[in-house]
């Protein structure tokens, strides 16, 4: 009755016990058995940490996580006053989401150090794309973001001309054009989030 | 009277031509106990499903059952409304319609109490579905319109919207397969009633009233739990039960073709 | 990630510099086009339209009721273009957006001005009775240009409509209808939309999709008869256009509208 690697499987289907292996993503446990939750392929990992291995359902890329707490997310940044910075949340885990979630960061949130420092006009503008953490589900309106981390900040922004601009350092970014230099809270570049097509 | 100003003006009253001519009132079932498009009372009626029908929505499908063609998408799961509190479960919000033409009696454009009826069976039924726990502070939506109604139409779009839901990728304990039979009389079922055939009290004599009404189930086949029902007419309990009986079997059936159509679009995953 | 989706605009003018868009047409190139008529058995008339995946469907009631006093000689045909929450995310359920009114009116005033059906074909009895046809399209599936789809839904499914026969009571005044017996009408003309859109100012492309319809501004639409007349042009806000990027939708317009009527005559045969 265990369900074997790549079998196709729909929602409801029972795939394996509890005793032979864990829960993974698009699995549901009832009674002591595993069943699918949605239509895909069946995927086995083994865990390091534990000796059962993960059953989980693979199914079309179509799939689309809510954001949980921890999650990474992409962000454009919509709005920004002195407290906080609102933003729309458009991919989880490098997932494009097909509507945006709303989305904030609080002052205090923006960077590890100086917390009492941040003026929020120095780290985002409205039109930037940030990377964020996925605090709390917050309040009924907005998801709360963090970027207090050194991979998390700034990733895309643009200068009044419309040019890109280059990350300098943590703090500061430049318009390859104008060599006019901007604060922002600059994510540190990472190629793995951000991958754009070879000009 | 209001006026709909985002619309053009229509005449105040018009009447189907079908309204002026004679019509002859004949039995469900003839003398060779066959109903009128020729089939059995058990036989059912083909059914075809197709996933990915609106290219432009997260999940979507399209029935067809005999000549009843609904269409279903599904969106989300998104943000909720600004003005709707926080809720750590998803919320499902369903629009059920029928198209304007999709009747012998041309529909309204706005929704009548008959739609919201089917709209609140089709809600419930599907909420015992979906895994809403997963979707905290979320909503998605789910939109059926019945293009064609030859009968049994709530059962078709129930068919239809989980299989737009699975189609969404959004989480389910189960698929949901409807299905609905006439009771007429307390020996005969017509399995997948025609629009003819379906419950209208009004037409009925004083004289056989009794065990007369459409009953419509929605199960969930793996579990084998029913997570619907809807009764129309009046009908001795022992009847209701048969009734039941005979469209929890009929829904059974419609597990081998639901798993088909979610199935044979999966060839291009990479595990 | 898609960069796409990230910055619309800018992935956009990289692919228009190679002359392709991102589905892989020319500028000028128009979608493939699916036409299908009397599905619907409950309508009069019907037919569904698909446009690349833009999909329309029109059905056609027709009801009988009494004309009104200005036109008591003349039947009525009301147009109504839904925009369904179904079709996109665009749109919310409840009452008709903005641009479902548009394209309403659009086909109001496109079959008031062409005549494919002359009203007075829809006279029973003049002062008494006249039929009104309902002629209700839903946008199902909403990736842009929804227009062109729809005049070609709404003219296909009037060509198919087909209403029982009437005769009314001397004696009675009663109307009396034999649904065995049903005519069609003779519709005349056989108009065909095209509708182009402007770029960034400069670039105009033919039969844009709901992507391009976002990014940009200023929809033209042409609409030819079979003679290769203009019978209708609408153009929706916009920069100024020279004259001969005009001419050069017109010209398009009169190709793709040649290739349209062929498909009207292949459903109508």
């Amino acid at each position: 009755m265990d369900a074997v690697v790549g079998q196709v499987c729909i929602p409801g289907e029972r795939l394996s016990s509890v005793e032979l292996c864990q829960a993974g993503p698009g699995t549901y446990v009832r009674q002591g058995y595993v069943f699918a939750s949605l239509a895909g392929l069946v995927a086995k990992d083994r865990e390091k940490s534990s000796d059962l291995p993960l059953v989980s359902v693979k199914s079309k890329n179509k799939a689309q996580s809510v954001p949980e707490i921890g999650a990474i997310v992409t962000c454009k940044i919509t709005q920004i006053t002195s407290r906080f910075a609102k933003c729309h949340i458009i991919a989880v885990n490098n997932k494009t989401l097909s509507m945006p979630f709303r989305g904030m960061i609080r002052k205090e949130n923006v960077r590890e150090t100086d917390r009492d420092r941040v003026e929020i006009y120095k780290c985002f503008r409205p039109g930037d794309i940030a990377l964020a953490k996925v605090l709390s589900l917050g309040d009924a309106s907005c998801y709360l973001l963090t970027t207090a981390e050194n991979e998390l900040g700034v990733v895309v922004a643009h200068s009044d001309e419309g040019v890109a601009l280059i990350p300098l350092s943590h703090n500061e970014m430049q318009c390859p054009k104008s060599f006019v230099k901007e604060n922002r809270k600059v994510a540190r570049p990472q190629s793995e989030h951000l991958a754009f097509p070879e000009r | 009277m209001p006026t709909d100003s985002r619309r053009l003006p229509v005449p105040e009253v018009s009447h189907s031509p079908e309204l002026f001519c004679s019509s002859d009132p004949t039995s469900l079932i003839n003398d060779d106990s066959l109903r009128k498009d020729g089939r059995n009372p058990e036989e059912i009626a083909g059914i075809f499903m197709q996933c990915g029908t609106v290219s432009q929505a997260k999940g979507s499908s399209f029935c067809e059952l005999h000549k009843t063609k609904v269409i279903c998408s599904v969106y989300g799961p998104k943000d909720v409304e600004q003005k709707e509190d926080f809720q750590m479960i998803g919320k499902l919000k369903c629009d059920f319609k029928f198209a304007p033409f999709s009747c012998h009696k041309r529909r309204g454009h706005i929704a009548d109490l008959e739609e919201s009826e089917l709209c609140e069976v089709l809600t419930q039924a599907l909420s015992s579905s979906v895994c809403l726990h997963r979707y905290p502070k979320s909503q998605i939506e789910v939109y059926v319109i019945v293009l064609e109604n030859n009968g049994s139409a709530l059962a078709a779009a129930i068919t239809a919207a989980s299989l737009a839901l699975a189609d969404a990728c959004i989480e389910q304990y189960d698929i949901v397969a409807a299905a609905s039979v006439r009771v007429f009389g307390k020996e005969n079922f017509l399995r997948d009633p025609t629009f003819h055939e379906e419950y209208f009290p009004h037409q009925l004599s004083k004289k056989n009233d009794f065990n007369n009404g459409v009953v419509t189930v929605a199960l969930m086949p793996t579990l084998n739990q029913v997570c619907g029902v809807l009764s129309e007419g009046c009908m001795e309990s022992s009847v209701l039960q048969e009734a039941i009986q005979t469209c929890t079997e009929e829904a059974q059936n419609l597990y081998a073709p639901l798993r088909k159509c979610l199935t044979s679009n999966l060839g291009d995953i990479n595990v | 990630m898609e960069l796409l989706n990230l910055q619309p605009v800018e992935s956009y003018k990289t692919f228009l510099k190679e002359n392709i868009r991102p589905d892989g047409r020319e500028l000028m190139e128009t979608r493939q086009t699916v036409l299908n008529v009397g599905s619907i058995s409950t309508a009069d008339g019907s037919a569904l339209v698909k446009l690349g995946e833009t999909m329309v469907i029109c059905g056609v009631k027709a009801e009988l009721t009494i004309p009104s006093a200005e036109d008591p000689g003349k039947g009525i045909v009301v147009p109504n273009m839904e925009m369904s929450a179904l079709c996109s995310s665009h749109f919310k359920p409840g009452p008709p957006s903005e641009q479902a009114q548009v394209i309403t009116k659009f086909l109001d005033n496109l079959l008031k001005s062409c005549t494919v059906i002359d009203t007075a074909d829809l006279c029973v009895m003049k002062d008494k009775l006249v039929w009104v046809l309902y002629c209700d399209l839903i946008c199902l599936n909403y990736d842009g240009n929804a227009l062109d789809a729809s005049v070609l839904a709404l003219i296909a499914a009037l060509q198919n409509v087909k209403i029982p026969e009437v005769t009314v009571d001397d004696e009675s005044g009663l109307p009396h209808t034999n649904m065995e017996v049903k005519k069609a009408f003779a519709t005349r003309g056989m108009p065909c939309a095209t509708t182009f859109t402007v770029f960034d100012g400069s670039h105009i492309i033919a039969d844009p999709t709901l992507k391009e319809e976002d990014i940009t501004e200023g929809n033209i639409t042409v609409v030819t008869d079979e003679h290769d007349n203009l019978i209708y042009v609408q153009r929706q806000g916009g920069l100024a256009m020279p004259e001969a990027e005009m001419q050069k939708c017109v010209k398009r317009a009169v190709e793709h509208g040649s290739e349209m009527r062929k498909l009207y005559l292949a459903v109508a045969s």
